[in-house]
């Protein structure tokens, strides 16, 4: 990162003077003497600033856009804002820029929250809770889609399963794993909202009802193995060829099977998007 | 029932559906397409299969955008001056240029020091193996010339690679054997004589591949 100026981090990160001499002796930042200036380095700066209770999602967007494309200088702040428990803006390793979590969900980037999850038990917490106080329903989606039962009952907690079933395609296409889920959740502790899920789930699929249980079990497990291993080579192999190569290969990752093919893997129509306007390093 | 209701309370569960619709719509923009046409991990007939083909699978996919930022080269392929029956121009022009992309796979995988050319072989013949389930065991799709014509081009050079073990040359003897059986001999031959010129010519633009045959491997788990 850059060395500024006394005047510069002054101006750059909206200190008085005064405050900005008080910081450098407070936090023992080391600095260089240049003459009648001295130097600062800018790091140091951020991450005093990230660690402010009144630090806030723009500002961390404007440090995030000077670095946009520093992938590894994004990894740092990141780092930071982590080990001070803010948790607003979430980097991913393969990520561009950081984005706040609703942006993520936004986009759709449900594979780098969940990759981020397993790596991160905290900002798994952190994020459950971010899900469910502003998009209950997109996270029960997230969680339906990807089987984690602790997400869709966060999100019940906001929400009701009647409009979890009723509005989440991947809620009523894994009933089978829903309803296993139910009947585990009422061994251990019991939930005023079994019944509502029960009657939810009969009204869209009687059958489902009687022919569920242990089996929605053992799918979640192999779906969960396999999906994530899958899915981490994926990644893995996308930030090789995109370092060897030099440049941003999109993020979304499906496979199709369509006749005369492979399989593909959907591309995200943004990330070509910027690729063409040059955007990418 | 409704009838009952007063008309504050009617107003209220009007503006309710219409936000539920408001949020379907938004869901459904904004959520990835579903996996109806994707494969499908779970249910995969073999996941293992599955799995050895992920490295060429997925390094085939890179190349595309690779290519559209000019760093893989692919030469044109030569028109055909004779008429093969059951042939769209499209679908040959199509393949010409995945022989390409596939080169570009067995080139990227070595390359960013994960896969050696034998690793690649491996799993190039796996997704082979794969394709010829579902095009002659399972039935699963109609075989088409131009695609076949692909897969034998690139099956008969990995052939030759050095160190490739002696399970998997016979497995792709087998493979090839299967794809030789199915179209007219002379016109399958004419499209794979070109398509060899397309796979011998595609390179990775500005990359030294060096001596693939003795690179080391570092794998992904």
């Amino acid at each position: 990162m850059d060395k500024l100026t006394f005047g510069e981090a002054a101006r750059e990160y909206g200190f008085d003077l005064c405050e900005l001499v008080r910081i450098i002796q407070q936090e023992n930042m080391k600095y260089e003497s240049v003459g009648s200036d001295i130097l600062l380095p800018e790091e140091e700066l951020i991450k005093y600033k990230l660690r402010q209770p009144d630090y806030s999602v723009e500002d961390f967007k404007k440090v995030a856009e000077k670095y946009s494309g520093d992938s590894r200088e994004l990894e740092n702040i990141a780092k930071v804002l982590i080990e001070s428990r803010r948790f607003e803006l979430l980097f991913v390793e393969g990520m561009e820029e950081a984005k706040p979590i609703n942006r993520l969900l936004e986009e759709g980037e449900y594979e780098f929250l969940y990759l981020l999850f397993e790596e991160q038990e905290g900002i798994r917490r952190i994020v459950i809770h971010e899900f469910g106080a502003n998009e209950p329903l997109l996270a029960a989606e997230m969680g339906a889609q990807y089987q984690d039962w602790e997400l869709v009952k966060e999100a019940l907690k906001y929400t009701s399963i009647t409009a979890v079933i009723e509005t989440c395609p991947a809620a009523r296409t894994n009933l089978g794993w829903l309803r296993g889920e139910i009947d585990s959740e009422r061994l251990s502790e019991a939930s005023d909202y079994l019944d509502e899920v029960k009657e939810a789930i009969a009204r869209i699929d009687p059958s489902v009802v009687s022919s569920a249980g242990e089996e929605g079990k053992v799918i979640r497990r192999t779906k969960s193995m396999e999906y994530r291993e899958m899915l981490g080579l994926i990644s893995k192999i996308r930030r090789a060829v995109s370092t060897e190569m030099g440049i941003k290969l999109p993020s979304k990752v499906h496979f199709s099977e369509p006749q005369g093919s492979y399989g593909s893997i959907g591309y995200d129509r943004g990330d070509l998007f910027h690729e063409q306007e040059g955007f990418v390093s | 029932m409704s009838i009952t209701l007063g008309c504050s309370q009617t107003l209220e569960l009007r503006q309710e559906h219409r936000q539920s619709i408001e949020l379907s719509q938004r869901l459904l923009q904004k959520l990835p397409e579903e996996f109806t046409n994707f494969l499908n991990i779970e249910k995969d007939e073999d996941r293992t299969l599955l799995k050895v083909c992920l490295p060429f699978l997925t390094l085939h996919e890179y190349s595309h955008p690779l290519q559209a930022k000019g760093l893989v080269y692919v030469p044109q392929v030569e028109e055909l001056i004779v008429k093969i029956a059951n042939m769209a121009q499209r679908d040959y022009h199509h393949n010409a240029n995945e022989v390409g992309i596939d080169k570009s796979a067995m080139l990227l995988g070595p390359r960013i020091g994960h896969y050696s050319p034998v690793d690649m072989v491996r799993s190039h013949t796996a997704m082979m193996e794969r394709i010829f389930r579902d095009y002659f065991t399972i039935n699963k799709f109609t075989p088409e010339i131009t695609f076949v014509a692909r897969l034998y081009v690139e099956m008969k050079e990995h052939f030759m690679t050095e160190g490739v073990l002696p399970e998997h040359k016979a497995k792709l003897e087998q493979l090839m054997g299967l794809a030789e059986g199915r179209f007219p001999a002379e016109d399958f031959h004419t499209i794979v004589e070109q398509y060899g010129k397309v796979y011998a010519g595609t390179n990775l633009v500005g990359v030294n591949t060096g001596n693939p045959a003795t690179e080391t491997s570092h794998k992904f788990h």
